[in-house]
């Protein structure tokens, strides 16, 4: 196991310096990050001026082997846009996302395995189709829009939670449940899918013939089974949540890491977006390897080998 | 088991909800601004979207008063030019900056020199070109241009001073620290959520009542950052703001039905307009450029699209500019006109089945996705061959910062954007947009450009008379479209005291509590 | 568990009993859920077909002065059609645009859901069945595709590709191929070491054949549940990419698009955004009840339950 984790993480540390090499030269090509910063009407002097004090105007062999030293102990520079240090900032941005995040997949995974499991239950029930159009509801769901019409009908017209902003518990209350939405639609779809491949079995009946509870051989058995597809969407949608943060955060004005990588994206502040990329890959790269840990601990036949076995 | 749990949960959801009870408080001000700064440089108080509540901290040594027209003191108490390229400022005493230095001649000629240093190369530079002052007494300023130029005082209404000392102690914290001498103190930008100010009990103009001074009515003033409209007003609505930053017209018109609040509305010195490239052999037909502009109902588009909220017009300035000429009319709207125009220049030759590109800056405006997409309908009810595309800042500042010498022939490219024309003269909006040489300029006129240069070194009613010759010339030779003059909008909660003024600046002092 | 994979593999194999494809034509038809997807799917299919013949007014026609007129507004025009949807933002008529922009929505959303699904599932497929580096290998690309911001990829494909129709397929494929990539593997590395994949092997079945024969049928149901649920999120996506200029531009009706312009609106006039987020909705949830339903009648133990359930339903 350790033997795995040390690969996972010699690997994990390649896969960051090659996703911070594609963002370094998509950055450098994707237009002139120079003229974003100074604006429309701004005269070639002072372009060339803030070139040179962004280190622009160097070769892009040096700028990269400037870039690569500082990554490696950690300095992403001075943001071009905030002139501010970039990793900093950053860090400073992350509770923010971690705890609406947190707080919308708390709310999406027992909600949503809930719903799928009771789908699948009762497969053509009403109950099952309910359930079907609600989790499917959360799929096609424009986030935009449900921000926006929970902000009129609770904060407008019933006086109840806030409208927009960072604080206690009556600020999360509508960015939490836009979130939720979306994952919780997957996971119930994806665990009623699941759950019932899994009741089809003939081992449930031999559970249920052998005097089993129901409940037990559903949520014990059944539902254990069931969970590798779920894990993986559950730890994908985790991953996707850092990105319909964009969108919740920038409706409900939350200072998170989705709205500053967007703003930094736009304009082309490289520092800024290469710190963001670094701990956004970091996220997910920790995240998929809970997943897949999980997995053995679901599904003891699962072993992750140490060495190439193919 | 599994109802009952989710009856659990939701029960447990519902008892938060008493928990939200709205809490006023009445000691601090809330304002909803759309942009979040860039940074807590001093300079960036020189415009509101730049520097959303600056001027609450910082202050300059001229300001505008709006009934006059005026520049009346503020940092500064009077004036006077000693030769052409210079003005003595006498500067107020007994001001001192929130770091607790004094403010004198000396500290206000550090700030200007560091606002304009080339090495620093501030956006402002750009904006009012170069300047430098020196201290030639205690509290007298010498402030001077490279070349003479009539409209520094006026230049000076864009210039925050602040704190010296903090230059020379901490330059790094320039960035991020906002330290002036105004009626607010700067506590603490929350990175992408808001900025605090809060009440300096030790400002210099308690209780004045002219354009200098103010009241000072709350503990704290609070700037939130809100990128969507709907939201800012929504905070409006439900209490938690008391002021949203630019909203559309529909917003404006369902705020004017409550009862708790209230829409405000003021012309902006913005201009939408319609840059041509006027080297294509299709746009730089006159009578093709008069046909486009006779083909767009603008008022059409004001009233519906804009919601009422423009000023039909026929060139880049408004009224309260240096050159706005009063006898330009808008181009009236004449598709059969246009239709025997088009006609007229395509039995010359002038090839009118070209494509033309329509594009524009997304978000430039509320309204600009369908602005443009409705010029691009009414130009093809005449026939003509237009494209509609939406660049991102950066690609249209790739395709809108060129000279027309850069610009291909076969380009035949068009936009629709906004000209801030803040400091309120014509000579500068046509550097940029019309002169030869000009950064963004896709128009080269000999005639207009002669009455341009010998603009340059006049002031006052000269000025005047000639830039409005300039002016009239351009309108005559189609140099560019227009559509309006634009108003911005603000939710005002009832809670609250204030009324727009034409410099859209968003100042504590002028601000209290109603009733 | 390990000879419940031995007759569950038994049961998948097992002759499909005898129940005619008359009675089930017949059970279709009297699931009201199965005829409403049936519906929502031939009216999608008769917009992508005959859209200019059946929308009642010009999807691009604007008319300045009948902006966002609200839904069964009757016709301005003598003899014209009421506005049953309302009218958008320019005065146009929101059912023909909706009906226009199927077109550009579903070829968006089947296309780039096809070709992520089939590239991401082989590649799972691959990752979960070898293992060891190949494992490490694709799955470090699921990193590296997750940790890119999906923004710079996009400016990156149309710096590289220019904008184009087939780019945004391209592009969403390019985005979400890793969803089916991990559920592929995460369920075929279950199932690899199971004895009944090993039965196969001893027996001398080739990988491929294993593969196809054992793997595939077992993954099938949550990769086809996923692919309708992908539709939805593609669907959207293609606005997010109109938006930076790529595929069409206003104008042009899509649904993705029409709720991007609608969104300045959706407090003053709320049918701008919610009548296409609807047709994707329906469109999603059409695919996925079809999708259980078919799946139902080849999995001869959800078949029984589904048609005892309707027949215990039936009014």
């Amino acid at each position: 196991m350790l033997a795995y984790l040390a690969r996972r993480l010699l690997q994990s540390v390649a896969v960051t310096f090659v996703v911070l090499s594609l963002v370094f030269v998509a950055g450098r090509i994707l237009g002139d990050p120079v003229r974003l910063v100074v604006g429309i009407e701004a005269s070639e002097e002072r372009v060339q001026k803030v070139r040179e004090q962004l280190n622009l105007n160097q070769p892009l062999g040096q700028q990269y082997a400037n870039f690569i030293g500082d990554a490696l102990s950690l300095q992403f520079g001075t943001s071009f846009w905030q002139k501010v240090p970039a990793l900093p900032r950053v860090l400073e941005r992350i509770p923010a996302t971690l705890t609406l995040t947190a707080a919308a997949l708390a709310l999406a995974l027992p909600l949503g395995i809930t719903l799928g499991a009771l789908s699948a239950l009762r497969p053509w029930s009403r109950i099952d189709r309910v359930t079907n159009v609600i989790s499917l509801g959360g799929v096609s769901i424009v986030e935009f829009w449900l921000a926006l019409m929970l902000i009129l009908i609770f904060p407008v017209r019933l006086g109840w939670f806030k409208t927009s902003g960072y604080g206690g518990i009556e600020y999360f209350v509508l960015p939490a449940l836009t979130l939720c939405y979306k994952p919780l639609g997957r996971i119930a779809q994806i665990t009623r899918s699941a759950m019932l491949d899994e009741l089809a079995k003939p081992y449930v009946k031999a559970a249920r013939a052998r005097g089993l509870a129901e409940r037990r051989v559903v949520f014990v058995h059944a539902l254990k089974n069931a969970a590798v597809p779920v894990l993986t969407i559950s730890g994908d949608e985790l991953a996707a949540l850092l990105n319909g943060a964009i969108i919740v955060e920038t409706v409900f004005g939350w200072p998170g890491i989705g709205r500053l990588t967007i703003q930094a994206l736009e304009r082309r502040d490289l520092p800024m977006v290469e710190a963001t990329v670094f701990v956004v890959a970091i996220f997910i790269i920790v995240t998929n390897l809970l997943v897949d840990m999980a997995y053995t601990w679901l599904n003891p036949r699962i072993r992750f080998s140490a060495a190439g076995d193919a | 088991m599994l109802q009952r749990k989710i009856l659990l949960i939701i029960s447990l959801l519902l008892l938060l909800l008493p928990a939200t009870a709205l809490q006023a408080q009445d000691d601090t001000v809330v304002i909803a601004v759309g942009i979040e700064p860039v940074s807590m440089d001093v300079w960036r108080g020189f415009a509101e979207t730049g520097g959303p509540g600056f001027l609450n901290a910082v202050e300059q040594l001229v300001t505008r008063d709006f009934a006059s027209g005026e520049m009346v003191p503020l940092l500064a108490t009077a004036w006077e030019w000693i030769d052409d390229r210079t003005i003595q400022f006498t500067l107020r005493e007994g001001v001192s900056f929130h770091d607790g230095s004094y403010f004198n001649a000396a500290a206000a000629a550090a700030s200007i020199n560091h606002t304009f240093d080339p090495e620093n190369a501030f956006d402002l530079l750009d904006f009012v070109g170069s300047m430098s002052a020196e201290a030639v007494g205690d509290y007298t300023l010498n402030v001077s241009t490279p070349e003479p130029d009539p409209i520094l005082l006026n230049k000076m209404y864009f210039v925050p001073i602040g704190s010296a000392q903090q230059l020379m102690d901490d330059p790094d914290s320039y960035h991020t620290n906002l330290i002036g001498t105004g009626p607010y103190r700067f506590v603490e930008w929350s990175s992408g959520e808001s900025i605090t100010y809060e009440a300096n009990p030790d400002w210099w103009g308690h209780g004045m009542m002219d354009e200098a001074g103010g009241e000072v009515s709350f503990q704290r003033a609070v700037y939130r950052f809100l990128p969507e409209d709907q939201v800012r007003t929504a905070a409006v609505q439900a209490g938690e703001a008391h002021i949203a930053q630019y909203i559309t017209p529909e917003q404006c018109a369902e705020v004017s039905m409550s009862d708790s609040a209230r829409c405000e509305s003021a012309a902006s010195v913005e201009t939408i307009f319609i840059r041509m490239d006027t080297n294509s052999p299709m746009l730089g037909d006159v009578r093709v450029r008069r046909a486009l502009q006779l083909g767009i109902d603008k008022d059409l588009i004001i009233e519906t699209i804009l919601g009422g909220t423009a000023t039909a017009t026929g060139q880049i300035v408004n009224d309260t500019a240096l050159g706005h000429n009063p006898d330009i009319m808008p181009y009236p709207y004449d598709p059969e006109e246009a239709a025997a125009l088009l006609e007229a220049a395509a039995a010359d030759g002038v090839p009118v089945d070209m494509e033309i590109t329509l594009g524009a800056r997304i978000a430039v405006m509320p309204g600009i996705d369908e602005t443009l997409q409705a010029v691009a309908s009414m130009w093809g009810d005449l026939g003509l061959n237009v494209s509609v595309e939406f660049f991102d800042p950066e690609g249209f500042g790739q395709v809108m910062l060129v000279n027309i010498k850069d610009v291909p022939e076969d380009r035949n490219f068009v936009a629709v954007h906004l000209h801030g024309q803040e400091l309120l003269d014509y000579h500068i909006s046509y550097r940029f947009y019309f002169s030869c040489d000009g950064i963004l300029s896709v128009y080269c006129n000999e005639e207009a450009e002669a009455l341009w240069n010998a603009a340059e070194p006049l002031a006052g009613a000269e000025r005047d008379a000639t830039l409005q010759q300039l002016n009239q010339v351009a309108h005559d030779d189609v140099a560019s479209g227009y559509i309006g003059h634009l108003d911005f909008s603000y939710a005002v909660s009832n809670a609250l005291d204030w009324s727009l003024k034409l410099d859209h600046r968003l100042q504590a002092k002028e601000m209290s509590p109603a009733g | 568990m390990t000879t419940d994979a031995v007759t569950r593999l038994d049961s998948a194999s097992e002759a499909p009993r005898n129940v005619g494809i008359g009675l089930i034509l017949r059970r279709l038809l009297r699931d009201p859920v199965a005829v409403f997807s049936l519906i929502v799917l031939t009216l999608l299919l008769i917009a992508l077909l005959a859209a200019g013949q059946v929308a009642p007014y010009d999807p691009l026609r604007q008319n300045l002065r009948l902006r966002n007129l609200p839904p069964g507004t009757p016709p301005v025009e003598e003899g014209g059609f009421p506005h049953i949807l309302g009218t958008d933002e320019l005065g146009r008529d929101v059912l023909s645009r909706l009906i226009h922009g199927a077109r550009v929505s579903l070829a968006v959303g089947l296309g780039s859901a096809l070709l992520s699904g089939t590239a991401g599932t082989a590649l799972g497929i691959l990752a979960g069945y070898y293992g060891g580096r190949l494992d490490d290998l694709i799955m470090r690309l699921v990193d590296l595709q997750m940790s890119f911001p999906f923004l710079l990829l996009a400016l990156l494909v149309l710096y590289a590709l220019g904008p184009g129709f087939l780019n945004v397929i391209l592009v969403l494929a390019l985005v979400r191929w890793m969803v089916y990539a991990r559920v592929a593997r995460g369920l075929t590395l279950a199932m690899r070491s199971s004895p009944f994949i090993d039965a196969a092997r001893v027996t001398g079945n080739s990988d491929l054949r294993i593969i196809r024969r054992h793997l595939l049928p077992n993954l099938a149901s949550p990769l086809v549940i996923l692919f309708t649920l992908e539709i939805a999120a593609l669907i959207l996506g293609e606005a997010a990419l109109s938006y930076l200029g790529f595929g069409v531009q206003k104008p042009e009706p899509s649904w993705g698009l029409m709720i991007e312009a609608g969104k300045s609106y959706v407090s003053t006039a709320w049918w701008l955004t919610t009548f296409p987020g609807l047709a994707i909705f329906l469109t999603a949830l059409s695919l996925n009840l079809l999708a259980a339903s078919l799946r139902a009648i080849s999995d001869p133990v959800q078949r029984e339950r589904w048609l005892n359930a309707g027949l215990r339903e039936r009014p």
